[in-house]
């Protein structure tokens, strides 16, 4: 994992952030979802690599 | 025609050195002219080939208090004796110690070009920090051990310095295995002749492994290195955050060049320019839907929205971007490391967010 010690799993490959198949105010809430617990994680005492997922709180 | 005897350096701390225990390990850098300590054993060692010409000695605490100035102090005490060779320690297993003879081999050598070596025990704190910059001998863990540890680093060292390229070597450097000579890896590669084909051995290497055999791999698969989780952000309100990405994201006509595949090199962009034209460099994933919509890759719109409600203190200006599409690890480490620095400089980063395909 390269020494990345704070880690949101995205959504696609192709679309890290964001999915084209909803409707633009939908994929922005969707994005927004990723950026805050990417803004949780960043608050997060870690003791090293941790993944999580949008839905893990 | 006798050899021309070597001058040699050597680098102890203030217990080695003779001049005290934990109660004068604030104690400055000084010089003896000669071998002190472990030295005179050194010194042996080298016989004839090499002659000690002086010590430097540095307190443990005082060199751990700024290891890289102090390295810069150290070296040019150390310069002063123009010398052909400089030996550190060995360290064992002591914390500030190895990171002291480890950092004062990697300000030598990359200023005078010398052979530097040293001796640390496998989980000496200094190792993976100067691995890639010195030789480092594997020693024990205790000092009992020093005859041993001077032994194979005077061996090491002689076979630095001597004329002797080997034949096999196709660019005939000096580079002796560190299976040979007792080191720890530098992660430095060597061409080397061999006697059977590259199928010839990969084939008997399978068979080998197959049969339970022992054999020795030819691909040394990287070592991801682990990098201590940096603190958490305090207060997000006044935090000033930036984006990078390694989802290749550039300005349109892609004026830093940065390769599609394999790529070297990473750009700094203004996010408001950069948004207004934009295209994408990147061989490694279909990139219509970040053409589409860049904040899928990059995601403003919700920075933006954030620092409005005062989530976030600020999005930072600079938007830092590459393309990460079958690039080594380490040239990857190494981006990191620029685009750190670039972003220390400017003082005003807190946070960073990476976003990556």
């Amino acid at each position: 994992m390269l020494g990345v010690n704070r880690i949101v799993q995205g959504r696609a490959v192709p679309n890290p952030l964001g999915d084209p198949s909803l409707t633009r105010e939908q994929e922005k809430e969707l994005r927004r979802k990723y950026v805050l617990k990417a803004l949780e994680l960043l608050q997060k005492e870690v003791e090293g690599p941790t993944v999580v997922t949008l839905e893990e709180t | 025609m006798a050899e021309k005897k070597l001058r040699v350096v050597h680098y102890l701390n203030q217990f080695f050195g003779q001049i005290g225990g934990e109660e004068k390990a604030t104690t400055g850098f000084l010089v003896k002219e000669g071998p002190v300590g472990p030295g005179l054993a050194l010194q042996k060692e080298l016989g004839e080939r090499g002659e000690i010409v002086a010590t430097i000695i540095c307190g443990d605490d005082y060199f751990a208090g700024n290891p890289e100035k102090n390295a810069e102090e150290g070296l040019k005490l150390v310069s002063n004796y123009k010398p052909d060779l400089f030996f550190a320690g060995p360290a064992f297993a002591a914390g500030r110690y190895s990171v002291a003879c480890g950092a004062m081999c990697k300000a030598v050598g990359a200023e005078l070009g010398i052979p530097v070596i040293t001796g640390m025990y496998e989980e000496a704190p200094g190792l993976e920090l100067y691995r890639k910059y010195a030789f480092i001998c594997k020693t024990g863990n205790n000092a009992r051990l020093m005859p041993e540890a001077l032994r194979n680093m005077a061996r090491l060292a002689l076979r630095l310095v001597s004329g002797e390229k080997e034949m096999r070597l196709l660019t005939r450097e000096n580079l002796p295995k560190p299976e040979e000579y007792n080191y720890f890896s530098r992660d430095l590669l060597r061409n080397e002749y061999c006697e059977k084909s590259i199928a010839e051995r990969a084939v008997e290497k399978l068979i080998a492994k197959i049969k339970g055999e022992p054999f020795e791999s030819e691909v040394i698969p990287p070592k991801f290195e682990r990098v201590p989780p940096p603190p958490p952000v305090k207060d997000l309100s006044k935090c000033e955050i930036a984006l990078i990405s390694d989802g290749g994201l550039v300005p349109k006509g892609n004026p830093d060049g940065l390769a599609r595949r394999s790529n070297l090199k990473w750009g700094a962009y203004d996010i408001e320019s950069l948004f207004r034209e934009y295209e994408v460099a990147h061989a490694g994933y279909f990139n219509d839907h970040v053409l589409e919509r860049p904040d899928r890759l990059v995601p403003v719109d919700v920075m933006r929205d954030l620092e409005k409600e005062g989530k976030i203190g600020k999005l930072h200006r600079i938007f830092f971007s590459t393309s990460g599409c079958t690039t080594v690890s380490k040239r990857c480490g190494e981006m990191g490391e620029e685009m750190g620095a670039v972003m220390k400089k400017e003082g005003v980063v807190g946070a960073a967010i990476l976003t990556s395909t």
